[in-house]
Order: C-alpha cells, then sequence, then structure tokens
C-alpha cells in the first residue's frame, strides 16, 4: 500500500499533467515533465490547441508560468482564437502566460546559415525572468523550412533540445506534417528520435462529421495507452475521450432500480441494477419511449434526479405522448426533479453528444438517465467512432452509479438477427427486446428480456399494454409454441378456460369411475376374505370333529380295559403308565 | 536605438552622396555563423562603401537577451537595414549577392 502510495507520488512528480480531460487519463499523468514532448499532426487536427490548454492549466492549475513561442500565427491571432474556449488568456498574460511572436517577417531575406542560438538565449532570460516551467515551440517546422536542409534542420533541433535540456522546461514543440503516412516523413523521425514524447493528433471527415483522434506514439520511462482516442475539440478544449477505468473503485451495487412497470419489475426479480445499463431494442413504435417514461418517472418518483434526453422530441412532445399512457412528467419537471434534453442531431459528432451528456451529468447529477434513442447519437461518424462511444457513455455512466437506459432503433423482430450497430448489446448489463407481433390482422407489442446480468429473468415473451390507465404487461400464452396476444390472447383465453372446465369435469368423471372401480376391488377382496374365512372354519371344524373322535376313542378303550381287569383299575393304571397315552385323560377321568 | 549619432558626413568625393547606411547586426556571441556575419558584412561595406557612408551597431544577444525579445528576433544572425525601405536578411551573409541587392549597394557593381 505505501510503496504503491509513494511511486504515485514518483509518478506524478515525472509527469506535468495537461489538464486535457483523458489525456492524462491516458499517459498515467501527463507529459514528462522537464522533458520534450512533440505534438504532431496534419493541418487543424489541434495541435495549436493542445499545447495552449497545456499551457493554460500549468499555468492557472499548477501554478507553472509558461511560453508560447509562436512561429506560425501570430500571438494576438492565437489569443482571439482561445477566447472561444473561456481561458481568459488576458487575464494570465499578466505574469502567468507570455507570448513570443516568432514570425519572420515578411520579405525576410536569407543569405546564408543561421541558427536559433539567439532566440533560445533570449527565451533563457525570458524563462529566468517569469520563472517558467512549461514551453511550447509552435510549430517547428515553419521554422525549418527556412533552414532548407535537412543537416541544418537536424542541427537545430539538437540546439532545441538540448537547451530545453538545459533548462529543464516541460517542452511541447509541435510539428505539422503530411496527413498520408505521416510517420513515414524524414523529418519527422528525426524529430521523433529527439522527442521523449509522441503524441499524434489526426482530424479527417467522415460521412460529413467531423474525427478528431489522440494517439501517444511514444513514450520513453513511461507506460501509456497505446490506443487512438477519440477526441473533440469542446467549448473548453480538446477532450480525448478514453475508456474510463473504473475497475478499481467500482463497486457494483445489488441494490434494484424500478423499472416503472410492476410486472416487469418483477420479471427481472426486482427491477435493473443500480448503476447498471440497460438497451431498450426495437422497431419504431414499440413503446420504447414509454419505458424511458416508466423509468424516470419511477425515478422522480423515490425522489431522485433523473436526465432524460431525446433525439427524435422536444420535451414539450415527450410529455404530452407519455401522458397519453398515464406517465406523469411535468410535476417532477417542475419540481427539477427532472431535465429532458431535445437534441439535434445534426452535423455533430458522437463524441461531441457525450462530450455534452458529461456537462449535463455534472450540472444535474442524475441517478437515472434515460437516452431516446442512442442510435441516433452515435450514428454520426462510423462504426469504430460509435463502438467506443458505446463504451465510454458506459463508462461514464457506470463509474459514476447512474443507471443508464438506452433505447436503440431496430427494424426486425428478432433481436438475435439483427447486428445492434452500436454492438452496445454486448455491453450493456440488461437487453430488453421489444417488437410487434402480427398475426389475425392485429399488431400487438411483444417483450422479450434478451439478457440480464446477475438476474434470474422470465425467457417468456410478454405482451406489453399501453392504455391509459398506464403500462403493464400481461401473463403469456403459448400455444404450439407460439406466443399469443391480443384477440387471440382473449379467444385463447376463453378456449382455455372452456377446455379446463370440461377438463374438471372429465376429472370428476374419472374419479367416480375410479371410486366404484376400488368399491369393486375392494368386494372382490372381501368376498375373497370371505370365502378364506369359510375355509378356515371348515378347517377348524374339521380339526375339532378329528380331536372329538380320538377322545371318544379313548374313552372306549378305558371301558374295554376297565371290564377285562375287574376290580383293581388303581393298580392297573399304575402299571401300565409308561405305555398309556393319556394319563391325564385318566386322571380327568377321576 | 539608433547607437551613437554619426560622426561621419557623407559625400566626401564627388561621388554621389548617399544617407548614411544604417545597419544593426544581432548576433550569438561568437557562434560560427555571428562571426562569419560579422565578416562578411565588413568587408561587403568596406568594398562598396566608404567609411562614412556606413554605420553599424552590433547586438550580441548573449549579452543583451530581451533586446532581443523585445525586438523579436527569431535566429541568428539576423541584420537589420533600418534606413527606409527596411530590409531584413539572416543568414551569416555568405550569399554576396543577395546580401549586396538587398542592400541596394549592386547598382555600382559593373
Amino acid at each position: 500500500m505505501g510503496g504503491q502510495g509513494e511511486e504515485n507520488i514518483d509518478q506524478r512528480q515525472a509527469k506535468a499533467p495537461t489538464g486535457i480531460q483523458g489525456f492524462d487519463q491516458s499517459t498515467g499523468g501527463g507529459l514528462p515533465r522537464g522533458r520534450t514532448s512533440l505534438i504532431v499532426g496534419g493541418p487543424g487536427s489541434g495541435k495549436t490547441v493542445f499545447a495552449l490548454q497545456t499551457l493554460v492549466h500549468g499555468a492557472r492549475r499548477w501554478g507553472e508560468p509558461a511560453i508560447f513561442v509562436a512561429f506560425e500565427e501570430n500571438s494576438r491571432q492565437i489569443v482571439a482564437n482561445a477566447a472561444s474556449f473561456g481561458w481568459d488568456l488576458p487575464a494570465l498574460e499578466r505574469d502567468n502566460l507570455f507570448f513570443l511572436d516568432a514570425r519572420m517577417a515578411l520579405g525576410t531575406i536569407t543569405a546564408g546559415r543561421f541558427d536559433l542560438a539567439g532566440m533560445l538565449a533570449s527565451l533563457g532570460a525570458k524563462v529566468d525572468e517569469m520563472g517558467a516551467r512549461r514551453i511550447v515551440f509552435d510549430s517547428i517546422d515553419v521554422l525549418l523550412l527556412l533552414l532548407d536542409d535537412p543537416v541544418l534542420e537536424r542541427q537545430e533541433i539538437y540546439r532545441v533540445h538540448d537547451w530545453l535540456s538545459e533548462t529543464g522546461l516541460t517542452g511541447l514543440v509541435t510539428a505539422r506534417i503530411g496527413t498520408v503516412d505521416p510517420l513515414q516523413s524524414e523529418r519527422y523521425g528525426f524529430m521523433q528520435y529527439m522527442a521523449d514524447c509522441v503524441v499524434l493528433l489526426t482530424h479527417r471527415l467522415e460521412e460529413r462529421v467531423s474525427l478528431r483522434t489522440v494517439r501517444t506514439v511514444k513514450y520513453r520511462g513511461s507506460s501509456f495507452v497505446e490506443n487512438e482516442f477519440p477526441a473533440v475539440i469542446g467549448p473548453a478544449g480538446i477532450e480525448v475521450g478514453i475508456v474510463e477505468q473504473f475497475e478499481p473503485t467500482y463497486q457494483a451495487s445489488t441494490e434494484r432500480v424500478s423499472t416503472g412497470i410492476k410486472r416487469l419489475d418483477h420479471m427481472l426479480s426486482g427491477g435493473y441494477y443500480r448503476g447498471s445499463s440497460v438497451l431498450v431494442s426495437g422497431a419504431p413504435g414499440t413503446a420504447k419511449s414509454t419505458l424511458c417514461g416508466t423509468f424516470v418517472e419511477a425515478a422522480c418518483q423515490r425522489g431522485e434526479r433523473a436526465l432524460y434526453i431525446s433525439f427524435d422530441e422536444s420535451a414539450s412532445e415527450i410529455i404530452r405522448n407519455l401522458a397519453s399512457v398515464n406517465i406523469q412528467l411535468e410535476p417532477h419537471v417542475e419540481s427539477g426533479l427532472l431535465q429532458i434534453c431535445a437534441v439535434r442531431t445534426e452535423a455533430r459528432s458522437a463524441d461531441q453528444h457525450l462530450l455534452q451528456l458529461r456537462t449535463l451529468i455534472a450540472e444535474h447529477k442524475p441517478r437515472c438517465i434515460a437516452i431516446d434513442p442512442l442510435s441516433a447519437m452515435v450514428k454520426a461518424g462510423g462504426d469504430v467512432a460509435a463502438m467506443s462511444m458505446a463504451e465510454r457513455l458506459l463508462a461514464l455512466t457506470k463509474s459514476r452509479g447512474i443507471t443508464l437506459l438506452l433505447t436503440s432503433l431496430l427494424a426486425g423482430d428478432s433481436p438475435e438477427m439483427e447486428e445492434t450497430p452500436l454492438a452496445i448489446s454486448t455491453t450493456a448489463d440488461t437487453w430488453i427486446h421489444l417488437s410487434y407481433v402480427v398475426r389475425a390482422g392485429e399488431r400487438n407489442r411483444a417483450l422479450t428480456i434478451v439478457k440480464s446480468r446477475g438476474t434470474a429473468h422470465s425467457n417468456q415473451v410478454r405482451e406489453l399494454l399501453l392504455s391509459d390507465e398506464g403500462t403493464t404487461l400481461t401473463d403469456v400464452y403459448a400455444a404450439g409454441g407460439e406466443v399469443l396476444m391480443g384477440t387471440l390472447r382473449w379467444e385463447k383465453e376463453e378456449e382455455e378456460r372452456a377446455a379446463r372446465a370440461e377438463e374438471k369435469a372429465h376429472l370428476r368423471r374419472k374419479k367416480k369411475e375410479l371410486a366404484l372401480a376400488e368399491a369393486k376391488a375392494k368386494a372382490r377382496i372381501q368376498a375373497i376374505q370371505h370365502e378364506i374365512e369359510a375355509l378356515r372354519y371348515e378347517a377348524d371344524r374339521l380339526n375339532r370333529e378329528d380331536e372329538a373322535l380320538e377322545a371318544r376313542r379313548d374313552e372306549t378303550e378305558q371301558d374295554i380295559r376297565r371290564v377285562r381287569q375287574g376290580g383293581l383299575p388303581t393298580l392297573d393304571v399304575d402299571q401300565e403308565r409308561p405305555d398309556s397315552d393319556p394319563p391325564l385323560a385318566d386322571n380327568g377321568g377321576r | 536605438m539608433s547607437a551613437r549619432p554619426s560622426d561621419k558626413r557623407p559625400g566626401q568625393d564627388g561621388s554621389p552622396p548617399p544617407d548614411v547606411l544604417q545597419l544593426r547586426l544581432y548576433v550569438a556571441g561568437r557562434s560560427p555563423n555571428s562571426v562569419r556575419a560579422l565578416t562578411n558584412l565588413r568587408t561587403m561595406c568596406g568594398e562598396w562603401l566608404a567609411d562614412d557612408d556606413w554605420q553599424l551597431e552590433v547586438v550580441d544577444v548573449f549579452q543583451d537577451p530581451m533586446r532581443a525579445v523585445e525586438d523579436k528576433i527569431l535566429v541568428t544572425p539576423t541584420l537589420l537595414k533600418l534606413t527606409p525601405p527596411v530590409v531584413q536578411i539572416v543568414g551569416d551573409l555568405s550569399q554576396r549577392e543577395t546580401v549586396l541587392a538587398a542592400l541596394d549597394l549592386a547598382r555600382s557593381e559593373k
């Protein structure tokens, strides 16, 4: 623990934060402190903004005075351009930010070799005077063009590099390079060798939408994320869209957030997880917005702040339309809990939307957000942008514990068949698909939970019913593998009711039959029992008869002996006892 | 700014007396380019102008760095022709023809 903390401090001391949202995270703290970084890119790729922003943040947030050496534009232009970012350069300029106009005067004649020794000397004096810690050379290639000699170019690059090393300034040198395979040019090759860190900026148009990227190409002595990140030049300068790291601190919540539809909560074992992301996909009119409505309404009813971002309709349209299915958003808008934002999609890149969303989150601090539809938000600027956009959006909300509901327009009925263009379906925690089922001349809305991470959920398709009473889900009627809805469902219900009655009657009959059969069987058992008893009785009787016969024979024999011996019966009896069979009968006879 | 007032008067011979050519050379100490520039400049002026006709101020940016900042001097050596029309020449002045043309001395040649 302690060791890691120290390492972090070292790391921080070794890096000079740029204050550019996203960039510092991707490089573990910013540019190498006291070293030279090369910011390369084509025309209009934002090199000057990147460099100036780093200086402005350094001066304002970390008290590091800075010098901006402007080879390309004059300082007045730069200050004017920067005014739109709200950096208030004039306030900084007094003590903490110095612009050196280093444009070669028009009509300057070159007559032989020259070098930058003089300029560096005067800059050195300025550095000492103001205690500067950061410096920008923007852009070095304008200067090198004048040299018009590769050997001299290298010599001067060395000179600048050596000077930067000696002064210990955090240096940013911008260089404009061709857009075609920019990293292959010889000049670049040499410059990047001299620099401890190289950042490549690009700018291009895709589907008429401006797309910017930032990539750290090299970073001596530091780990960095090598990916190309989307970037925007927003109202506060450049912002780099990295996927926010939230693993270490992010605690998965087990709290459930109501969907606003009781039976849907039930299907999801209580609702969406707090802080999870939910994708609602479906064809137009399948009530995606309704699910957004119930979700934010439920949030506001719990007293939570919520944000509803719509790309389709204005706030008043949303309120009116949802009121027709008894979702009352207006009171929550009035109380300030709910903010509804209607956003135009034209001519804005996905990154600009994301930037705006970040601002909205910072301002409104919602716990629940619905974006309807997300497809509109990311459609600008190609698949790659959309994909990273979706990931970043989820990271943005997850890291803040915000529960996010997104809708996405899908034409088809089968979610598995449709490739969700955002591929957000793989990232979302819960995916609910809405579709129409048309049968018997009726369109009915069907709801399926395609997936829900960490939740036992019903796999059945349900019918979604909208009415002025509100929104609910009905039980499903599966018949022959099909889910029945609407009138068909009603018919099926009736049919099943009748069938059930018949079934009952049938059962009753069956029971009676069984009872009868049982009675018969029992009777049979009884009859057999009687037979057995009769047989036993007969057997007993025979035994008794047998005994009686024996007894009579003994008596007869004794009578005979008595008659033969005459008058001495007792003695005779004693002598004859060992052979005598029934002595008892003898005694008993007495 | 314009150094010491001229102690040399124009037009001693019959040649048409030009205004005194005022020059300022920014150098970086004794760096090779700067040393060459000073030598080249002195040679050319010596060849084409009488001593009284030109006046040179040498500013060493190592000695007076803030002066270069104020004068927005970017590279060294830089030569300024202060006499109108103002001309700025950068380099060690080894490209003789270019320098002579820029200082408007070449018309005397041939």
